[in-house]
């Protein structure tokens, strides 16, 4: 069985501070790190390999600094990494970053499975797992959360809905788009973060995926940002002040007032 | 020069916020009546006990004068309160009925180029740990001199990082990396402090040394009060108990460590450093202690790869943190650990240049090949993230015991845990990790051991199932300070004597040698207005 992971490189959200002073977003000290969603998608990958053998490649699409992150999947356990990076794939929208991860997976030829984390932390819109399957032509599953059975023809999972969860037993090929709840992450021990180091990882041009260029990169984009805002406050904020009791007394109050216990 | 001389406060208007009254401060401030010891002011303290008459939250050096003045003028004597993380009960208002608050005096940290050309940082009294890390982190600090070149980092970590830099100075408290960067002593430039009798004195390090064993105080009234230092004979250990003495000692040094019996620090200029380029995070797993204390000598033994940090987490710890399933926050580390990891030694090893890494790698595994160990079986990492998620398992330690004492709390309510805090040096940790463990199994009682054995200073943990099994925990902990005194050790390592370890003063110290402590507080603060029932009973 061979595995692709679809993995991104994001700026460490959690780092983010805002200027107090000017309100505005703080860069400095904010590390890259792997997509943290990400990490289950290569503990589930490589953990299927383990068990139904096989190889799982790490393939992310980013500037040649997210080679760090491929890095981090082969000391995770991947056996091997591809980074897609050219100039002609920057500003990426998701339409078209899934459309060259799709080029590049079709050009690996014999990919029965491709793992992709939910979302990345940075977006946030859990659409490149979904892209991914479209432009490939293959079933998906998203917000799976445990798989059941894998054989060379099918694997048989469990999806988180809004409404409980649902078994689906999906055709390979396939696209999956995993939630924490899949695994835990094993942490790379000392030979393997060594040998991750040591590892070589592939990179492929836009020239390199048979892929139609005028779909690569900020032309192949439909997306258009049409205005960036902090959307107005809603509603005022009351504070009350003085006796803890008191207070407590007249929340309990208010909100039964407004019937909202 | 080997005087030091208070400035008057000036005037100030009594504008700081103060919240009065024991009632409102039993029932809105109860935080303020504890620490993360088990002491606490009972809450229901009857006209008798105990009873916190004011809490003061002064915003700068003027208006702590000023609640000095006042508490002094009410006959009120003073707990000073910091981030409460203390494991001492030293921040707990037992015996004073006012209390002064650092937590507003943190303004912005002040990053600039001394006179000899190092980076130092200048922070209130009130900043935490985690601030003062997130301002450097994220360039959040003022830049008189402009920015440094490279990552700047303030390298004392204690673990808890909501403890505020005043109280880090107070206890002198180290960290994990205290075995590369030394304890919060050796990063102290300056203080600005507020002394017992409501006077301001900034005190530089270098400015004023003792001088043929003595110092002089300029008492308000134009009297010199005299503090004659012996030299007094201190481990080789990391060390936090009682006042550092030396013949020739700076003043500076006096303070630190003095958990708040001599002096309000309310402003600080301390030292920082650069972040070292990289560096390499390990959790090397074991099958017991034995591995751990022949890995930690003979790492020791290799000048080719200086560690920064070495942490032990033992195998009952381990043990325990596992048998809490769902329940401990480790979980999610818990859960992904070799089935046969039974204990472990985290390590933090730094280097400039990644050319480096291969010839660490190789001195690695051939020291770990040494002592019978697979690289293997650990957990790596280069980055922040990868030590976080490390350092979970490790502070899961703690945090179990807490819950676990909580519960048996709700049983019998006296118990509580038994920390101990003795660090030895080196050539003597085997001896005092053995004889730990001998003695607890002998006695049957339970425990875990964990923390920074590269320093030599394993902490033991005591959990007390019955009264019975307290006493006989208390009683091993003299025990225990006795050996390590015995093999050349400390009775505190880094938490302090505070209230409830003040019985091992005269394990390390002679009648005469705590005499002249006792003489050096009476002449800095002879009504004892400055934490009462700390260090001392006088
Ligand atoms: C989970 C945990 C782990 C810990 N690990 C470590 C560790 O690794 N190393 C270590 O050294 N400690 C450790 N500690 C203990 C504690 O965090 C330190 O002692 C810390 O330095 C206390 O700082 P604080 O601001 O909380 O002080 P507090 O607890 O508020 O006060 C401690 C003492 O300092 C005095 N004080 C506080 N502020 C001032 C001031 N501005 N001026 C004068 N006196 C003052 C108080 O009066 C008191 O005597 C740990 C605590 C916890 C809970």
């Amino acid at each position: 069985m061979h595995i692709v992971v679809c993995i991104k490189q994001v700026p460490d959200t959690a780092e983010v501070r805002i200027d107090p002073e000017r309100g505005t977003l703080i860069r400095e000290g904010v590390p890259s790190i792997l997509n943290p969603l990400d990490a289950y998608a290569v503990e589930g990958a490589v953990a299927l390999t383990e068990r139904n053998g096989g190889t799982a490649t790490a393939l992310c699409m980013g500037p040649p600094q997210a080679e760090a992150a491929l890095r981090e999947a082969i000391a995770r356990g991947c056996d091997r990494a591809i980074l897609l990076t050219d100039r002609a794939f920057a500003g990426a929208d998701t339409w078209s970053t899934s459309y060259a991860l799709a080029c590049a997976v079709r050009k690996l030829g014999d990919v029965d499975l491709v793992f992709c984390g939910k979302q990345a932390i940075d977006g946030d819109t859990a659409q490149v797992g979904p892209g991914l399957a479209v432009h490939l032509g293959w079933p998906q599953a998203t917000y799976v959360r445990r798989i059941i059975e894998a054989t060379d023809e099918a694997v048989a999972v469990e999806r988180l809905t809004d409404w409980g969860n649902e078994t689906l037993r999906v055709g390979l090929p396939a696209v999956l788009t995993v939630l924490k709840d899949l695994n835990f992450p094993r942490l790379p021990s000392l030979v393997s973060q060594m040998q991750a180091r040591r590892c070589p990882v592939e990179r492929w041009g836009a020239g390199d995926i048979d892929g139609d260029a005028a779909q690569f990169g900020l032309d192949g984009s439909p997306t258009r940002v049409v205005k960036v805002f902090t959307p107005p406050v809603r509603g005022a904020c009351v504070v009350w002040q003085g006796e803890p009791q008191k207070t407590a007394a007249k929340l309990i109050e208010t909100l039964r007032r407004e019937a909202l216990i | 020069m080997n005087e030091l001389v208070p400035q008057p406060p000036g005037m100030t208007a009594a504008a700081w916020r103060k919240v009065t009254g024991w009632d409102s401060i039993r029932q809105g401030y109860a935080d303020y009546l504890h620490d993360e010891s088990r002491l606490h002011v009972p809450s229901e303290a009857g006209a008798t006990a105990s009873r916190v008459e004011a809490i003061h939250f002064p915003t700068t050096a003027q208006e702590v004068a000023g609640a000095v003045r006042a508490a002094r003028r009410a006959g009120h004597r003073v707990t000073v309160s910091g981030g409460r993380t203390g494991l001492t009960g030293a921040a707990v208002p037992l015996d004073a009925e006012e209390v002064i608050a650092l937590e507003r005096i943190k303004p912005k940290p002040v990053v600039r180029r001394s006179r000899d050309g190092a980076w130092v940082v200048r922070v209130g009294a009130g900043t935490t740990l985690a601030e003062l890390t997130d301002a450097l982190d994220h360039g959040l600090c003022q830049y008189p001199d402009g920015k440094p070149g490279r990552p700047l980092f303030y390298p004392v970590d204690s673990t808890e990082a909501t403890a505020q830099l005043g109280g880090n100075i107070a206890t002198n408290a180290s960290g994990a990396r205290t075995l590369h960067y030394g304890p919060t002593r050796r990063w102290v430039n300056w203080l600005k402090l507020v002394t017992a009798d409501g006077r301001i004195l900034e005190l530089g390090r270098g400015q004023v040394t003792a001088e043929g064993g003595l110092i002089l105080y300029r008492r308000e009234d134009g009297s010199a009060a005299e503090l004659r230092i012996p030299d007094l004979p201190m481990p080789m250990t990391k060390h936090t108990a009682g006042y550092y003495l030396k013949p020739g000692m700076d003043a500076v040094d006096l303070f630190i460590g003095s958990e708040g019996t001599l002096g309000i620090v309310v402003e600080a200029e301390l030292r920082l450093t650069e972040k070292p380029a990289n560096r390499l995070f390990l959790t090397q797993f074991l099958d017991g202690a034995e591995a751990c204390v022949e890995l930690v000598q003979a790492w020791k033994g290799r000048p080719d790869l200086p560690p920064i940090a070495l942490e032990y987490i033992g195998p009952r710890a381990m043990a325990l943190v596992r048998s809490m399933g769902r329940q401990t926050p480790a979980y999610v580390e818990v859960s992904r650990l070799p089935a046969d990891a039974a204990a472990a030694l985290y390590a933090e090893v730094a280097f400039e240049d990644e050319a480096q890494l291969d010839a660490i790698y190789a001195s690695l595994k051939e020291m770990l090949a040494e002592v019978g160990l697979d690289p293997a079986h650990s957990w790596a990492g280069f980055t922040e993230k990868d030590v976080e998620e490390m350092k979970r398992l490790r502070h899961a330690v703690p945090e179990t015991v807490n819950s676990i004492i909580a519960r048996r709390q709700a049983r019998v309510p006296e118990l509580h845990k038994v920390g101990t805090d003795m660090a030895v040096p080196d050539e003597s940790l085997g001896a005092m990790m053995d004889f730990y463990r001998r003695r607890l199994e002998e006695c049957g009682l339970e425990f875990v051991m964990f923390g920074h054995v590269g320093d030599g200073h394993v902490h033991v943990n005591i959990l007390p199932r019955a009264a019975a099994e307290l006493e006989q925990g208390e009683e091993l902990y003299m025990e225990f300070a006795a050996e390590a005194v015995r093999l050349g050790g400390s009775v505190a390592g880094e938490h302090g004597i505070g209230r409830i370890k003040k019985v091992f003063l005269p394990i390390q110290f002679g009648e005469a040698d705590l005499a002249a402590m006792r003489a050096i507080k009476q002449a800095l603060d002879p009504d004892t207005t400055l934490n009462p029932g700390v260090l001392f009973d006088l």
